[in-house]
C-alpha cells in the first residue's frame, strides 16, 4: 500500500502499541477495582463467572451467592460507571482543548459545572418540598445544558463569534450561575453538607441504574467526538486558515461542543463535579503519544476510564471503611503524577 | 484561472480600508501588490479569498466567488498568510496534508491520491526530509517552505501569497521566489502576492499594482509603476530607479538630502 512507496508523507495514525498499552492499563485497572474491597474477590473466579454469562459457555463459576451479588450489584456497576464517567470527562476535555485551541480548556469551561451545581442544589433543597431524590441528576443535567446553551447564544450574538468570545461568555455565565447557586445554598444552610458532597463528586451506585442512564450519552457523544478527530487537527491552524481549507469552522465547533457538553452533563448528573480528569488525562496522552487528535482523542477515552477507575479504588480503600470524595483523589494523586509526566517529557525533548 | 475584482470595498468602523474599482489578474500571470504599510494589501487579499467581509464582486473565471461552494473554492484558491498560525507540536507531514482537506470528505481520511499530492508538493519545495519533524523545531526558511508546500498540496490554480518571503534572508528569499516562479510555469498557476520589497517585486512579477490608502493608484509593468515620483508620493521615500541591464528595474533607497537640510534649518530657526 501507500506505506511501501518511499517518501510518501504519512499522516499520524494511532499505533497499535499505544492502543494495546492503553487497553492493557484499563483492563488491569478494572481487574484491580473489581477484586479489591471489603470482600476480596479472586480475579480468576470473577473472570470465570463473567465468561459464564456468555451464551453457550459452561464455566461453573466458583463465586458464592453473596460474592456474585457483590460482583454484579455493587462492584461491577460502580467500576463501569467510573470508567464511563472518566472516559467521557477525558475525551470531552481533549475535544474542548482542540476546538478552543486552549490547553487549559476543560469540559466545565462553558458553564457545565456551574449550571449543574445550581440544578443539583435546587433539587436537593426541593426535596424538603417533596421532590423525589431522582430529581437531583435530572436537575443537574438540565442546569448544565441550560448554562452552556446560554453561553452559546451569548457567544453568537455578542461580539465576533470567535472561540474567545465563546470562552468569555462561558466565564460570565459560569459566574452568574455560581452566584445564584451560592445564594440559594446560603438561604438553605441545613442542606449545606449534602450540596457540598455532591459538588465534590462521588461514584455512588445503586445497581445498574446510573450506568444505564449515562452509557447512551457516553456512546453517542464519544462517537461524535471520535469521528471529528481529523477535523480537530485542521482547526489547529486557526479559524481563518481552516476556513480557507474549505472547513465550516462554526459548524465543526458546534458539533464538538454539543457532543462534549451533552456527554459531560450526563456524567456530571450521575457523579457530581469530578475535576482534573479532563485536563490531566489528555495532556498526559499528548506528552507520551504526540499531539494529533487522531491519537489524543481515542487514547484519552481509554486512559480517562482507567484513571477514574483507579481513583475510585483509592477513594474507597485509602480510609476504608469511610470513603473519600473522588474529586479529592483525582487532584491529590493526579497533580503530582502530572508534574512527574511533565518533568520526564521535558527532559526527553 | 482569471481573477476579476469589481467595486470591492471593505468597511471597518465606518472607514473604507479598501476601495478597489477594478483589478484583474490574467490566467498564469504573477501580479505583485505593492504599497506602504497599512495601505490595505493584506485586507485586499483576505477579501479576495473571502475571509474578510466586503461589498462588491470577486470572480474566478467569470464565476462570482459567493456562488462557488466553500469546498470547491478551497480547491480553486489557496493562500499563504503573512503570519500563518503554527501549531508547534504538529508533524510537518500532518501539516502539509492539511492542504488536502478540501478533497477529503467531512468524516473521511486521506487516500493515496492525497498522500501523493502532498509528496509532490514537499518534493518540489525540498522539504520531504523534514516530514517527521515538529513545526516548532524548523528554522524560519524551512517553515516558510513547509507553509508553501501546504498551499501547493491544495492543488489550486490560484495562489494568494501575503509576503511569502518576509522572514527570509536575501539568499532564501531569492530561492523561494525563484521556486514560486518555476512552480507557476510548471502548474500554470495564477499568482497574486503582496510584496514589500520593491526590487523583488520588479524582478519577479509580470505586473505591479500599487495600492495606497486602500485604492489602486497605479497598475502596469514595473517600469511604469515604479517611478521616483510615485514612490516619493506614496511611501514618503527617496529612491533611484535603475536599470539592471536585463530589462528589469531595481529600486535603490538613497539619502534624502533636501529633506534633511530642511529639518536642520527648521531646528536652527526655532
Amino acid at each position: 500500500m501507500a506505506a511501501s512507496v518511499p517518501g510518501v508523507p504519512l499522516p499520524t495514525r494511532l499505533r497499535v502499541a499505544w492502543l494495546a498499552g492503553a487497553v492493557a492499563v484499563l483492563v488491569v485497572a478494572v481487574a484491580l477495582a473489581v477484586a479489591v474491597g471489603p470482600v476480596e474477590l479472586a480475579p480468576g473466579e470473577v473472570l470465570r463467572s463473567l465468561l459464564g454469562l456468555l451464551p453457550g459457555v459452561e464455566s461453573g463459576g466458583g463465586l458464592t451467592g453473596t460474592q456474585a451479588t457483590i460482583l454484579y450489584q455493587i462492584r461491577l456497576p460502580r467500576v463501569i460507571l467510573g470508567g464511563l464517567v472518566g472516559a467521557m470527562l477525558a475525551g470531552a476535555g481533549a475535544a474542548y482543548q482542540g476546538v478552543f485551541r486552549n490547553p487549559l480548556a476543560d469540559p466545565y469551561l462553558l458553564g457545565v459545572a456551574a449550571g449543574a451545581g445550581l440544578g443539583a442544589t435546587v433539587a436537593i433543597i426541593g426535596r424538603g418540598a417533596g421532590l423525589p431524590p431522582g430529581a437531583v441528576p435530572v436537575a443537574a443535567f438540565a442546569g448544565a445544558l441550560a448554562a452552556v446553551a446560554i453561553t452559546y447564544l451569548l457567544g453568537r450574538t455578542v461580539g465576533d463569534r470567535t472561540a474567545t468570545t465563546l470562552i468569555l461568555a462561558g466565564v460570565a455565565v459560569a459566574s452568574f450561575f455560581t452566584a445564584a447557586q451560592t445564594f440559594v445554598q446560603q438561604r438553605n444552610a441545613d442542606t449545606f453538607r449534602e450540596v457540598y458532597a455532591w459538588i465534590l463528586g462521588r461514584l455512588g451506585t445503586t445497581g445498574w441504574g446510573e450506568v444505564a442512564v449515562v452509557a447512551p450519552y457516553v456512546v453517542v457523544a464519544g462517537g461524535i467526538l471520535l469521528v471529528h478527530r481529523r477535523m480537530l487537527d485542521v482547526l489547529a491552524v486557526g479559524d481563518e486558515e481552516a476556513a480557507t481549507l474549505g472547513v465550516r469552522v462554526a459548524r465543526v465547533r458546534w458539533w464538538v461542543v454539543a457532543a462534549a457538553t451533552l456527554g459531560t452533563a450526563a456524567a456530571v448528573a450521575v457523579s457530581g463535579l469530578i475535576g482534573f480528569v479532563g485536563i490531566v488525562v489528555p495532556h498526559t496522552v499528548r506528552l507520551v503519544a504526540g499531539s494529533s487528535y487522531r491519537v489524543v482523542l481515542p487514547l484519552s477515552f481509554l486512559v480517562g476510564a482507567a484513571f477514574l477507575v483507579l481513583a475510585d479504588l483509592a477513594a474507597r480503600t485509602v480510609l476504608a471503611p469511610s470513603e473519600l470524595p473522588i474529586g479529592v483523589i483525582t487532584a491529590f494523586f493526579g497533580a503530582p503524577f502530572f508534574v512527574l509526566v511533565l518533568r520526564t517529557s521535558r527532559e526527553e525533548t | 484561472m482569471r481573477i476579476d475584482v469589481a467595486d470591492l470595498t471593505v468597511t471597518v468602523d465606518g472607514r473604507d480600508l479598501v476601495a478597489v474599482e477594478r483589478l484583474g489578474v490574467e490566467p498564469g500571470e504573477w501580479v505583485g501588490l505593492i504599497g506602504p504599510n497599512g495601505a490595505g494589501k493584506t485586507t485586499l487579499l483576505r477579501a479576495i479569498q473571502g475571509t474578510m467581509p466586503h461589498r462588491g464582486v470577486v470572480r474566478f473565471d467569470g464565476r462570482a466567488r459567493t456562488e462557488i461552494p466553500r469546498g470547491e473554492l478551497a480547491r480553486l484558491v489557496a493562500s499563504v498568510p503573512q503570519r500563518p498560525v503554527v501549531p508547534t507540536h504538529m508533524r510537518v507531514a500532518d501539516y502539509v496534508l492539511l492542504g488536502r482537506t478540501p478533497y477529503i470528505p467531512y468524516l473521511g481520511v486521506e487516500r493515496s491520491s492525497d498522500l501523493e499530492a502532498a509528496r509532490t508538493a514537499m518534493w518540489e519545495l525540498d522539504v520531504l526530509g523534514l516530514a517527521e519533524r515538529r513545526l516548532g523545531t524548523l528554522s524560519g526558511g524551512e517553515l516558510q517552505r513547509v507553509v508553501l508546500a501546504r498551499a501547493l498540496a491544495q492543488e489550486a490554480p490560484v495562489l494568494l501569497l501575503d509576503e511569502p518571503t518576509s522572514s527570509l534572508d536575501v539568499g532564501h528569499t531569492q530561492q523561494v521566489m525563484g521556486l514560486i516562479d518555476e512552480l507557476r510555469r510548471m502548474r500554470n498557476l495564477t499568482l497574486l502576492s503582496a510584496l514589500h520589497d520593491l526590487t523583488l517585486a520588479a524582478q519577479f512579477c509580470d505586473r505591479l499594482v500599487l495600492v495606497a490608502d486602500g485604492r489602486v493608484v497605479a497598475d502596469g509593468p514595473a517600469r511604469t509603476v515604479l517611478t521616483e515620483g510615485a514612490i516619493a508620493r506614496h511611501y514618503g521615500a527617496t529612491v533611484r530607479i535603475l536599470d539592471d541591464g536585463d530589462g528589469r528595474v531595481v529600486v535603490i533607497p538613497v539619502r534624502a538630502r533636501k529633506a534633511a537640510e530642511h529639518t536642520t534649518a527648521d531646528l536652527e530657526m526655532s
